[in-house]
């Protein structure tokens, strides 16, 4: 394992990434307020501006997962594995609300919860690997061995995640879910709330990223300062935590 | 319109609320980190 390098200030990131997301969160509320009501759903279909900008915002955190696993596999240094598990909790989040606000969607417009379409239960899947992906972090002690066993899962889950973007087009027709968003798919006047959503779920992502990570670097902070203070008695590895 | 609220309404108190147990933690962590340091 590498040490930390020196970084750039979290204070700073945190206050530029918040200051995004309160401008991007100002935007998106009134281009969804003043969102033009579709003319067959009305106005349920209104959450397709928090529900796939969520999407969005779970595939990025496992995206990031993946390249944190795979630089700490090539780097070794303790920063980019803090990375892939921070991202890999706020991807949870964001996938968490995509399966709560789908079947919202879903009961107001097909009738029902929830239905074992090909998109759906890989949606749940992904949720279900990167969930495992936190316990397995959480039941194992911080350690390298750890770290390189999760970075390699981390890079493993990530196969599922274009799998689930392209699932209706797998499914070949079968599929109750709504066909992916094209150019020209959204009615006049909906694309700007969705591109608002869209960036306010990316923002949102980045602030809480930041935060995230920071928490984690204090973590290891404390881990290694118990490390020093049990030191001559112990002795052996060094652990962290993220 | 319910369901509209209410897929709003869990996605502003989840990340809202994510954000501050973050922000708490921070906080602790730091309390502790600064007396462990002394």
């Amino acid at each position: 394992m590498t040490p930390d390098q020196p970084q750039a200030s979290p204070t700073a990131l945190r206050r530029i990434t918040a200051a995004l997301f309160a401008v991007a969160l100002l935007l998106w509320a009134t281009a969804v307020w003043q969102a033009p009501l579709d003319s067959v759903q009305g106005v349920i279909q209104k959450i397709l501006y928090v529900h796939v900008p969520c999407a969005f915002a779970a595939y990025l955190g496992f995206a990031l997962t993946a390249l944190g696993g795979a630089l700490y596999l090539w780097r070794g240094e303790e920063r980019y594995d803090r990375l892939a598990a921070s991202s890999a909790e706020v991807g949870v989040v964001f996938c968490t609300l995509v399966l709560l606000t789908g079947p919202i969607w879903a009961k107001g417009t097909w009738g029902r919860w929830w239905s074992w379409d090909l998109r759906l239960t890989l949606t749940l899947l992904l949720y279900l690997i990167y969930v495992a992906y936190l316990l397995l972090r959480s039941f194992t002690e911080g350690s390298e061995r750890t770290a390189r066993f999760a970075a390699v899962y981390g890079i493993a889950g990530l196969a599922v995640v274009p799998l689930n973007y392209f699932a209706i087009k797998i499914a070949g027709g079968r599929s109750i879910h709504p066909q992916n968003l094209g150019s020209g798919s959204l009615g006049a006047g909906m694309g700007w709330p969705f591109v608002a959503g869209v960036a306010t779920a990316l923002a949102a992502f980045a602030y809480l990223l930041v935060r995230r990570v920071e928490v984690g670097a204090l973590r290891s902070e404390l881990a290694r300062l118990e490390v020093d203070a049990a030191e001559g008695e112990a002795g052996g590895a060094v652990s962290w935590d993220t | 319109m319910g369901y509209v609220i209410a897929a709003y309404g869990i996605v502003g108190v989840a990340i809202g609320g994510y954000a501050l147990v973050l922000a708490w933690e921070r906080r602790a962590l730091l309390n502790t980190v600064r007396s462990a340091g002394k």
